[in-house]
């Protein structure tokens, strides 16, 4: 198996101005507080996401959503949780989700194509020649409005657009001529991309079951996700703006990843966290509320580490899987 | 179609040979039915007769397929020719003989041997830091490659001076031993080279053949690839440095039984966008670590179903050993060293 460790700078801010989030957040809570803030609003019990246990253990609230830790694998995921249907409403009708669409993800298009939406396309057509060299027809499932071929080819969140597009013409370079729909094509494909669903999405086994089920044997699934076992989530745990309901549904652990994608069913290619914003999440954090109640160890790195200490502590996070952005590739198994 | 298990035997049960057992007992395709070395006193694979004299094993009847060498190369052609005489398949380890005239030898031996099927272990094509540059070259996403550098070296160490590597008659030192397989891996990715230069010295180990040696190549497409072979780099250290016209790739360290080499990992980097100036100069950089090496199973694996099918053998032919074999001649041969090659440079 693979590890990547990404080395580039990329600063949060870049992706996630601090007035824009505070704005969105503002919403987010407020929209919640309307759909599922009463007593009977309907939520459903649901096993760990990853390794389908129930001995989870009380990690926090946030925004009147219970997250729980797996007692077998630490993933992290909330539970109860709304129903699918009512998470597809407020996907389609939130204001928070439209301020996203329509006022984040504008004002950060060229950072998120630069440092984003190419490295990933790059990421696919290398692991493509690497792993399935064959193929020739992908499904992106990635949310609507920041698809992987939406953000490079400049088409504006939202905007309704032909959702099919060949891989080459993102100007990743190669020979790749694989084309990409986001749901278009029923049915078997060489290659799913999944970038930033499993967080999401109501029943992650369900989905990984199903995308099996759509690959064909030998297929690859790039997916990207966020992992708990990340410093910056382990660190500031409620405090986290990622861990943010209802996008983050569910947080995996390296060990669920693994659980998630095992033999006989999947060969698991690649599992990295090549994240960039571990170690400045929390400088910035405790830069930002000094008095909180940091770990010594967090509170000596801060009032030690230089640029270069922060940057080397990235490196070793990436090399250890210790970062939280993760990415992977898993194989269909015949 | 040949039958399954096949029926394999290996010759010479020193690193190599053991490394070959362990590979034989994950095919299930294949089954080991006996093994030969002169130094071994009762076999080391039980239930699995132990011969002292290869030639008695070859003369056995023990309805052989396939026949492993992993004999010192002063005698590997000699063993791998009287296997292809008598109808096995083999695997030959590197390198492949002396001189490429010890494999010109070999390939008449596999003319006659008409289906029988010959490989060599140029195993290093199969490690997957190599095999991900390979794919990411191939699929031309960062255009032609201009340069290679590569620097393989060992530290030597204790006995180093009495091993067999080192005898008068290995034909020389550590390029041969060792640059080998970074020769082979520079054909890989650039094919055959016309231009050859080479120099080696002998500066600190007591032993007929060089420690050190430089080689420059260069071939009718403009590509230019320099090797440092050592022995006396006292660090164990494997690094590929690959240019190519939108980016470079280096694989770094590799995986080993012993871990020496450092642990292998593919850094890919690509050329700025235009218009991308703070990049300039100082590029995005992603490093990928390995946790396994295919290699020696993968190659294994291709050779079974090159006998299975009576397909080619895909890489690591005796096309590829000459050919790499012709080059360390030149260098040889420049560097004013004999024929038999018992002086150093």
């Amino acid at each position: 198996m693979k590890t990547v460790v990404s080395l580039q700078e990329l600063i949060e801010v870049e992706l996630r101005p601090a007035g824009l989030l505070a704005e969105y957040m503002a919403l987010t809570k407020a929209d919640l507080s309307e759909r599922w803030g009463a007593e009977s609003a309907p939520r459903v019990a649901v096993p760990c996401q990853a390794c389908g246990t129930t001995t989870p253990s009380d990690a926090f609230d946030k925004f009147g959503f219970q997250y729980q830790q797996c007692g077998a694998c630490a993933s992290l995921y909330v539970s109860p949780r709304p129903t699918a249907g009512e998470l597809d409403l407020y996907y389609r009708e939130s204001p928070a989700i439209r301020f996203w669409r329509e006022r984040v993800l504008p004002a950060t298009a060229d950072a998120r194509a630069q440092k984003i939406a190419l490295p990933r396309a790059q990421w696919v057509a290398d692991g493509l020649a690497e792993h399935c060299a064959d193929a020739e027809l992908a499904l992106d499932l990635s949310p609507a409005g920041s698809t992987l071929g939406q953000e490079l080819l400049g088409v504006r969140p939202g905007a309704s657009a032909n959702r099919s597009y060949d891989l080459a013409s993102l100007g990743v370079g190669g020979a790749s001529r694989v084309v990409v729909h986001q749901d278009e094509h029923p049915g078997a494909v060489d290659v799913v991309t999944a970038f930033d669903v499993l967080d999401r999405t109501f029943d992650v086994r369900a989905l990984v079951q199903s995308i099996r089920a759509r690959l064909k044997p030998g297929g690859v699934l790039f997916a990207t996700a966020t992992s708990i076992s990340g410093f910056d989530l382990q660190v500031l745990w409620e405090r986290s703006t990622t861990l943010t309901p209802p996008d983050k549904l569910q947080a995996l652990s390296i060990a669920g990843f693994r659980t998630l994608f095992a033999e006989p069913d999947w060969e698991l290619i690649e599992l990295s966290t090549p994240g960039m914003l571990d170690s400045e999440n929390v400088r910035r954090a405790v830069r930002t509320d000094p008095n909180a109640s940091w770990p010594r160890l967090i509170r000596t790195l801060a009032a030690n580490l230089d640029e270069r200490g922060w940057t080397s502590l990235q490196e070793f996070l990436q090399e250890h899987r210790l970062a939280s952005f993760t990415r992977l590739i898993a194989r269909r198994r015949e | 179609m040949s039958r399954t298990p096949l029926r394999a035997a290996i010759i010479g049960f020193g690193y190599m040979g053991e490394i070959r057992q362990r590979t034989v007992a994950t095919q299930a395709t294949m089954e080991l039915v006996a093994v030969c070395d002169p130094k071994l006193a009762r076999t080391p694979v039980e239930g699995v007769p132990l011969f002292t004299d290869w030639q008695a094993l070859l003369a056995a009847s023990l309805s052989l397929d396939v026949v492993f060498v992993c004999t010192p190369h002063t005698i590997s052609p000699d063993v791998t020719i009287a296997a292809l005489n008598g109808g096995h398949h083999v695997f030959c380890e590197k390198p492949p003989g002396r001189t490429p005239n010890d494999v010109r030898r070999i390939i008449d031996a596999e003319r006659r041997a008409v289906d029988r099927k010959l490989m060599f272990g140029f195993n290093h094509r199969h490690h997957p830091g190599i095999t991900d540059a390979k794919a990411i070259i191939d699929s031309g996403s960062l255009g032609r490659v201009l340069t290679i550098r590569g620097m393989y070296g060992k530290s030597g160490g204790a006995g180093f001076e009495q091993s067999w590597r080192n005898r008068a008659d290995a034909g020389g030192g550590i390029l041969i031993d060792q640059g080998v397989h970074m020769l082979d891996l520079f054909r890989l990715f650039c094919g055959d080279f016309q231009e050859v230069v080479g120099m080696t010295s002998r500066g600190h180990w007591d032993i007929p053949g060089e420690d050190n040696a430089f080689v420059l190549l260069r071939n009718d497409q403009g590509q230019i690839a320099q090797l440092h072979s050592s022995a006396t780099s006292w660090k164990h250290m494997f690094r590929l440095e690959i240019g190519l016209e939108l980016g470079y790739l280096t694989i770094n360290g590799l995986l080993s039984k012993t871990g020496s080499y450092g642990r292998e990992t593919l850094l890919i980097s690509r050329r700025p966008r235009s218009g991308e100036a703070v990049a300039l100069g100082n590029p995005r950089e992603e490093l990928t670590y390995y946790d396994t090496d295919p290699s020696w199973d993968v190659q294994v694996e291709q050779f079974v179903e090159a006998i299975l099918t009576n397909g080619p053998v895909p890489d690591s032919t005796s096309h590829d050993a000459l050919r790499v074999m012709e080059i360390i001649e030149q260098v040889y041969r420049q560097a004013g060293m004999t024929a038999d090659r018992k002086q150093g440079a």
